[in-house]
């Protein structure tokens, strides 16, 4: 009875997450430099041959950006619940692997060195992302492939990409702004192939994390508990920080660096969902998408038709939350 | 067939050119019996616990259950059979008691995680034998140290269908609990599962053993019924105090510890 109970609760949790997708949808699409009424909405996507200025804006920006900003939120949402599950730490973010700033290093360079943009650039990205997270896993099974080891090796690598980023920007010049810009984060490169590549990464790592979720949930129980009940502990561990560095890396390719999404969003879809992470990995992912589209709709209207980049909104709305979570860490009711 | 756990001449050390935390080490945990493992700090019970059951694999000698060396046994297969209650209690764990004891049905089911015919119905039987009843809906973070433990050793009995090896049972729990302990443990050896403890307790738990097993500096220095292995020769060897075991006192034992003068 209590299963069928949690069952109906986890679906009614769910519905109400669809309602508010399909309002911040709809809030998305309206809201902008040039504002849209729901009807010219409706028209455009019941008549896509449509010519008006409404339905190009809708089908030609709004709509490739709020996708692009959904599968980027649902990315860096998975990869934090990835990350603090790999690393048993509810702090843990994507970006603590050093992935983030290896891809963030790869794009840089290829910005400055190649003078890359579009599909080259997210490649760069990517071929930075790898190439961190390949060091790391080659540095944590020099000293034993332990959890902690891995975590220390992530802020080491993290910090040492973040200082080479920082000192090629001394060699930016004339481009310094637009890379600044971009390493803030923001998604007015929005484009149809961007999305599509991002939407095979997200697809990819969101089934990989459901198959692997009851794994995930047994390897919450230690290390030795985890190799006791079964579990190939090194092969989760490498599939964990393979979905990590690919979620994020392909998220800052494209978008640049947007904070605090991967941080907080398992934790305010742990407090509606629960902890078991069956349950857990789809409604983090509808949880991403929702805050992150809702982030960029506020970056592109705030002060339009100026733009702020969107990691300066997630990290406006996501420092007092995150504050908010360590309050209620600390008077011990954080995952319940 | 009711199969033996076996370690035969062991040796292991945690790094190449490293002291050997155990040497040659040969013993044997029958179904349905109960051997403890004692021995100060650092002699090697919870490496040969942790070798026992998989989790460290020995530099030079074989484990094996029956004649299946433990790398040729398929891991869920292993773990279906065996499970490791560790020293360790899990930091942060998120979830009820009751889901972490259904974690222990993870290696008996199916490739989607659909719930094993009859799980909750064995879940209540565990709950019932190991007298966690009041504290199934609680949060496993907001028990105290004992009530965790009682809780892994729950989840720990559920995955074992052979085999419980279990690294220092008694710690955190206080006279009551650890009687109820050993009583649990009694009662699941006499149900045919063969159970391991490693203890640094000469109080109570040797009461409760049909083998006593001595360990020093990552050797076996005595292996047998307890009161010919915890005798005060061996016990000075190992723990280099003159302690002593009264076995034959009415209601349990009385160790005596050998000092002069407490005031």
């Amino acid at each position: 009875m209590d299963k069928v109970n949690s069952q109906r609760s986890y679906l009614w949790q769910l519905g109400l997450m669809f309602v508010l997708s399909c309002a911040v949808l709809l809030m998305a699409l309206c809201c902008g430099a040039v504002k849209i009424s729901p009807a010219q909405i409706i028209e455009t996507f019941s008549d896509f041959d449509g010519n008006s200025t409404a339905s190009q804006i809708i089908i030609n920006t709004r709509f490739p950006r709020i996708i692009l900003a959904g599968l980027s939120g649902m990315s860096l949402s998975l990869a934090g619940l990835a990350a603090q599950t790999l690393f048993r730490n509810p702090l843990a973010s994507p970006y603590m692997l050093g992935v983030s700033n290896g891809s963030a290093l790869g794009a840089v360079t290829g910005m400055l060195i190649g003078g890359l943009n579009g599909a080259s650039l997210t490649a760069c990205g990517i071929a930075g992302g790898i190439i961190s997270l390949l060091l790391i896993k080659f540095l944590a099974s020099r000293a034993g492939n332990f959890t902690g080891t891995i975590l220390l090796l992530g802020i080491a690598s993290n910090a040492l990409f973040s200082a080479l980023v920082s000192g090629m920007l001394l060699f930016a010049g004339e481009r310094l702004q637009g890379i600044i810009f971009w390493l803030m984060g923001g998604f007015w490169r929005a484009s149809w192939p961007a999305s599509g590549m991002l939407a095979f990464s997200t697809m990819g790592g969101l089934t990989g994390m459901l198959l692997l979720a009851p794994a995930m949930n047994v390897l919450l129980l230690g290390d030795k508990t985890a190799i006791s009940s079964g579990l190939n502990l090194r092969r989760l561990q490498l599939w964990l920080m393979l979905i990590v560095a690919i979620l994020s890396a392909t998220v800052v390719s494209v978008a640049g660096v947007i904070g605090f999404i991967g941080l907080i969003v398992p934790h305010l879809t742990r407090i509606v969902c629960g902890p078991e992470l069956r349950k857990l990995v789809p409604a983090c992912a509808v949880g991403g998408a929702i805050l992150t589209v809702a982030a960029d709709t506020v970056a592109r209207t705030m002060c339009s038709p100026a733009e702020i980049p969107v990691g300066i909104i997630t990290s406006l709305i996501g420092a007092p939350i995150l504050v908010w979570l360590i309050l209620a860490k600390a008077r011990g009711n954080l995952w319940q | 067939m009711a199969m033996t756990l076996c370690a035969d001449n062991i040796s292991f050390s945690y790094r190449k050119n490293s002291p050997m935390v155990l040497e040659q080490v040969s013993m044997k945990l029958p179904p349905g019996k109960v051997v403890g493992i004692f021995g100060p700090n650092g002699s090697g019970k919870s490496t040969l616990a942790n070798c026992l059951a998989g989790i460290l694999r020995p530099n030079t000698g074989v484990v094996s259950i029956g004649e299946y060396p433990l790398c040729a046994i398929p891991k869920m297969q292993l773990a279906q059979r065996l499970a490791l209650a560790a020293q360790e209690i899990p930091a942060g764990l998120p979830f009820s008691v009751e889901q972490v004891l259904h974690l222990g049905c993870y290696p008996h089911r199916d490739f989607w995680q659909n719930q094993m015919p009859g799980e909750s119905e064995k879940i209540a039987r565990c709950v019932e034998l190991t007298r966690l009843q009041h504290l199934v809906t609680r949060q496993f973070n907001e028990l105290s140290g004992g009530e965790k433990r009682r809780v892994m050793l729950a989840r720990a009995i559920i995955q074992a269908e052979q085999f419980l090896l279990l690294d220092e049972p008694a710690a955190y729990l206080d006279p009551q609990h650890q009687l109820e302990l050993f009583e649990i443990i009694q009662a699941l050896a006499a149900s045919g599962i063969g159970i391991l403890i490693t203890s640094h307790d000469l109080f109570v738990a040797p009461l409760f053993l049909d083998v006593a097993i001595l360990m020093h500096n990552g050797r076996i220095i005595a292996n047998g019924p307890p009161e010919q292995v915890l005798s005060a020769e061996n016990i000075n060897i190992a723990f280099k105090r003159s302690i002593s075991i009264a076995w034959n006192h009415p209601g349990g034992i009385i160790v005596d510890l050998g000092v002069q003068s407490i005031r």
